[in-house]
């Protein structure tokens, strides 16, 4: 038996990276999948190796409405409901200063990162309103709490964003049952970090700036996700939930 | 598979309330529950009733003020558990007053019971957590290894306050 037996979630990026941790552990759990990513290609992919009756691709562009009201239907015509939405979708874009960055690479991590997460809880929450109940995780970031070196202005100021989108909403449903919460990863061994960086770089970083010396696994983030989608975290909502191994608790 | 299994909790202020829910929640997850509490009948009755439903648990006295004590439930957990994984600080206290009425003494008991014995708690237990995993590091790089665990009850302090003061 899963801690998310018979529920439905969808999960924007889940096709790859992050997401698609998120999307295999949540399946995992027993929840019915909808992969909603740009990425056609992987989407099919990761649903068909979850398994056809329990996931499902659908096409989704975060910062336009109508795609969402697409997903929206889309879940509802495949799995009759929407219990979970994991707004995981994001854009980190180059290391870059306030003065450096690109006007268009910092509209459009903003668009991404903060708007996709407004037009996913806009789309959904009629569905959950209705049905009385609900669970909302925004995947914020360590740099959402405090300055990050390793991120751009457009990056950081999106994450803070999303925590303050994520307590209005928590705040504005609490009576409709709805638990809204953000997620806040630390340094993360994606599939990405691992074709990037050298293995002297992740060592260097692991000893110089993370105490518990190791990157985290995809899976411990989609551990809390899950947790916090499941009627286990019942009384949970507008919280902060940092994922970092103790990062947060050295100005590193 | 229940998500404890195998793990020995230390859960202080058990013999009621948060404390003896947590010792139940522990229990049926799969922990070996070490429930200290200065109330020791009511402790014995909450550990009764969680080994009557199937749990493993036992009953340690303790004032968590006094580091003389706080080394008996470690060595209690140890000889009867072999370990300490998780150790939960919840043992509180809270005298309702406010800053005009509070006497000095009133004042040393809540920050005695509510903080130091956080500090003499994590103290007692960390060496045998480090102990179990051998060193700091491997601590680190042991998944899950331990945790310490201080749970903050303020806002149920804030309700209090609020309506004491009438608002």
């Amino acid at each position: 038996m899963g801690l998310l037996d018979g529920k439905v979630a969808i999960i924007t990026g889940g096709a790859k990276g992050m997401g698609e941790f998120h999307s295999r552990k949540l399946a995992e759990e027993g929840a019915k999948v909808v992969i909603g990513d740009l990425d056609a290609e992987n989407g099919e992919r990761v649903a068909k190796e979850i398994g056809g009756d329990q996931a499902v691709f659908a096409e989704l562009d975060v910062t336009d409405p109508d795609s969402w009201e697409r997903v929206v239907q889309e879940a509802k015509e495949a799995f009759g409901t929407i219990d979970i939405l994991v707004n995981n979708a994001g854009l980190a874009g180059a290391i870059t200063g306030l003065l450096d960055i690109e006007e268009d690479l910092y509209k459009k991590i903003i668009d991404i990162n903060q708007n996709g997460i407004f037009y996913g809880m806009r789309a959904v929450l009629p569905t959950m309103i209705e049905k009385n109940e609900g669970s909302i995780i925004n995947i914020s970031s360590l740099a959402g709490l405090r300055h990050d070196i390793t991120v751009n202005p457009a990056y950081t100021a999106s994450k803070f964003a999303i925590r303050g989108l994520t307590k209005q909403a928590a705040y504005e449903f609490a009576d409709k049952n709805i638990r809204v919460n953000a997620v806040l990863p630390g340094a993360i061994l994606t599939p990405m970090a691992e074709a990037t960086l050298t293995k002297e770089q992740i060592d260097d970083v692991s000893q110089n700036l993370l105490p518990m010396q190791r990157f985290a696994q995809p899976e411990e983030v989609s551990e809390v996700i899950v947790f916090l989608a499941s009627d286990k975290a019942s009384y949970v909502s507008g919280s902060d939930y940092v994922v970092d191994g103790a990062r947060a608790t050295i100005n590193k | 598979m229940a998500r404890l299994d195998g793990k020995v909790a230390i859960i202080t202020g058990a013999a009621g309330g948060m404390g003896l829910t947590m010792a139940q929640v522990f229990a049926k997850e799969g922990a070996k529950v070490v429930a200290a509490d200065i109330q020791d009948e009511l402790l014995q009755e909450g550990v009764e009733g969680i080994k009557a439903h199937g749990g493993d648990a036992i009953a340690v006295k303790v004032d968590v003020s006094s580091s003389e004590e706080w080394k008996n439930v470690v060595d209690e957990a140890v000889e009867k558990y072999g370990k300490v994984d998780v150790l939960v600080n919840n043992a509180a206290i809270q005298i309702g007053k406010n800053v005009k009425e509070a006497t000095l003494d009133e004042w040393n008991k809540v920050l005695t019971i509510n903080a130091t014995s956080v500090f003499l708690g994590m103290q007692t237990v960390i060496p045998e957590m480090q102990k179990m995993v051998g060193d700091r590091s491997s601590i680190c790089r042991r998944l899950g290894a331990s945790s310490v665990v201080r749970l903050t009850v303020m806002m149920w302090h804030t309700v209090l306050r609020k309506a004491q003061c009438g608002q």
